[in-house]
């Protein structure tokens, strides 16, 4: 079945709503928040942030607050709270799948004839510290 | 070139609108050798000179007006030209369903930096590349709609009537439809490939293809104008009946019954009737090579039939287009007159369709004279002239 346009979000999706949990922001200071945190590894374009904060406004996810000249300030919303809660709970699931992962858990069972693999499982999969799901 | 030498000029756009890639990659391509863009419209784009310079061009969708019936803004709001300025971008101008940003600064970040968000943004561009379809399905929809309430009586008798104007009314429709199906394809694998999470292309070859487009664009435009040209020319041509013979001066024999056959004797025509009402068209037509128009308007002797003969006679290029002449003509006689019935009363008027084998005839009598013909002498005259086999109503 194909996914929804926000069923799952983007990085940039993940990155602006992060910031807007922190407080109102203009488009500025959610671009200038998500280069931060990142250390500049997710950069969000002005026409990207653009069509996000239109969309998630339309959405319902995120309301304008208020207007400075040019600039809006955007506050993040219940459902919008909801939708990045429900992310993190994803990215939490998928980390702790990995972690398993590493430890050996389902791995598959040996064919016969032919022994399992001596790999170091922790050399394919680096440990990976339990995160705590974010309150917001 | 220097700036102080160089004047604006235009240049044919060597790639369809939708192809986002390619249009970023020309006006970037022709910005390095001066030339900056001004106003870029369907076909040309406008430039004014410039140092040659690196920069870079990127297309931005429009966004999706409120409402259906609302259109998109002419230009971007504040608010996206004060975000776009502070990374670098300006704005250049609006081209189609998109915004044109320009930036000199190779090391600002680019216009779009999500290829999944980006691709929603091109909801109303995907939206708009259907428009001229839904123009050409409602055009194509009102003729069906004429046709299957009889306003519109006779379609394949008028498209063979039209000749070589009819495939220039064709060729402009495929045209016309090739050019949606091309965008469309186009705008949507772009947007699939967003969707996919890749990178647009930012060096896209815009050449490869650019010579069969331009070819294509020019052929369109020829046909266009050669459509318009013959309309026009065509419908002064019917009016002043350009290329008919008077038949006082045609002396070729005609396949078909003339005025003179069913009066029996020669007819002096009709001195009253407007000039050259009478008269003989031959035309070599494409589907009907050929098709002769008769029109005769006069009198044979004192108490002969005085009246007029209406003909029309198609050679056409298969039988089986002739049938669908045929059953045409007869539902919708000549000049819009009914068949007359086989059993009528009288023959004042006298409305007749013929076929045999990939010959069409169409023919209107009227008999003003007192005593006139009976009917069925009208209609043997009619079917031995056309040596027709048997076929009638």
């Amino acid at each position: 079945m194909p996914k929804q346009a926000l069923e799952s979000l983007t990085e940039s999706m993940f990155y602006l709503l992060m910031a807007l949990t922190q407080g109102e922001r203009c488009g500025t200071e959610i671009t200038a928040f998500a280069a931060e945190i990142t250390a500049g590894r997710v950069k969000i374009g002005p026409a990207t942030l653009y069509t996000l904060l239109g969309k998630f406004e339309k959405e319902g996810l995120i309301a304008e607050t208020s207007v400075l000249g040019c600039k809006r300030y955007y506050q993040i919303t219940p459902a919008g709270r909801a939708a990045y809660t429900a992310e993190c709970t994803r990215l939490q699931l998928c980390l702790q799948n990995a972690a398993a992962a590493a430890q050996g858990a389902f791995a598959p069972a040996a064919l016969p004839g032919k022994e399992l693999d001596d790999h170091d499982h922790s050399t394919l999969h680096p440990p990976l510290a339990a995160h705590p799901l974010p309150t917001v | 070139m220097t700036t102080a030498r160089c004047t604006p000029l235009w240049q044919p756009i060597p790639c369809p609108l939708s192809d986002i890639e390619g249009l970023e990659s020309w006006l970037g391509d022709m910005a390095a050798q001066g030339l900056v863009p001004v106003t870029i419209g369907q076909n040309f784009a406008r430039f004014r000179c410039s140092q040659p310079k690196a920069v870079r061009y990127r297309l931005n969708a429009k966004p999706t007006p409120e409402t259906f019936l609302d259109s998109a803004p002419g230009a971007p709001d504040g608010e996206e030209r004060a975000l776009a300025q502070e990374y670098g971008w300006y704005y250049v101008t609006a081209v189609g369903d998109f915004f044109l940003y320009a930036c000199e600064d190779r090391n600002a970040p680019e216009l779009n930096t999500d290829p999944q968000v980006q691709a929603l943004s091109l909801r109303y561009a995907k939206r708009q590349v259907f428009a001229p379809a839904g123009l050409l399905a409602y055009w194509l929809v009102t003729f069906w709609v004429r046709y299957a309430m009889g306003v519109w009586h006779t379609p394949v008798i008028d498209f063979v009537e039209l000749g070589w104007l009819s495939f220039c009314y064709l060729g402009l429709l495929a045209a016309a439809l090739a050019s949606v199906v091309h965008n469309t394809v186009l705008l949507y694998r772009f947007s699939a490939r967003l969707t996919r999470g890749a990178e647009p292309e930012r060096h896209k070859n815009w050449r490869k293809g650019a010579g069969r487009y331009l070819v294509g664009r020019v052929l369109a435009a020829l046909l266009f104008v050669l459509t318009i040209v013959w309309t026009f020319a065509g419908s002064a041509m019917e009016k002043s009946r350009h290329g008919s013979i008077p038949l006082e001066d045609y002396t070729a024999p005609l396949p078909f019954a003339t005025l003179d056959d069913y009066a029996g004797q020669p007819t002096a025509l009709d001195a009253d009737a407007a000039p050259a009402a009478s008269f003989v068209l031959v035309q070599r037509l494409p589907l009907a090579p050929t098709f002769i128009k008769y029109e005769a308007h006069g009198q044979a002797g004192a108490n002969g039939l005085r009246g007029a003969l209406y003909v029309e006679y198609y050679e056409c290029i298969t039988p089986q287009l002739a049938q669908t002449m045929y059953r045409e003509g007869k539902a919708n006689g000549l000049h819009n007159f009914p068949e007359t019935a086989a059993d009528a009363a009288n023959g004042s008027i006298y409305c007749r369709t013929l076929v045999d084998g990939n010959k069409v005839l169409r023919v209107l009598l009227f008999q003003y004279q007192e005593e006139q013909i009976p009917l069925q002498e009208l209609e043997a005259i009619c079917k031995s002239g056309f040596a027709a086999s048997g076929k009638s109503t």
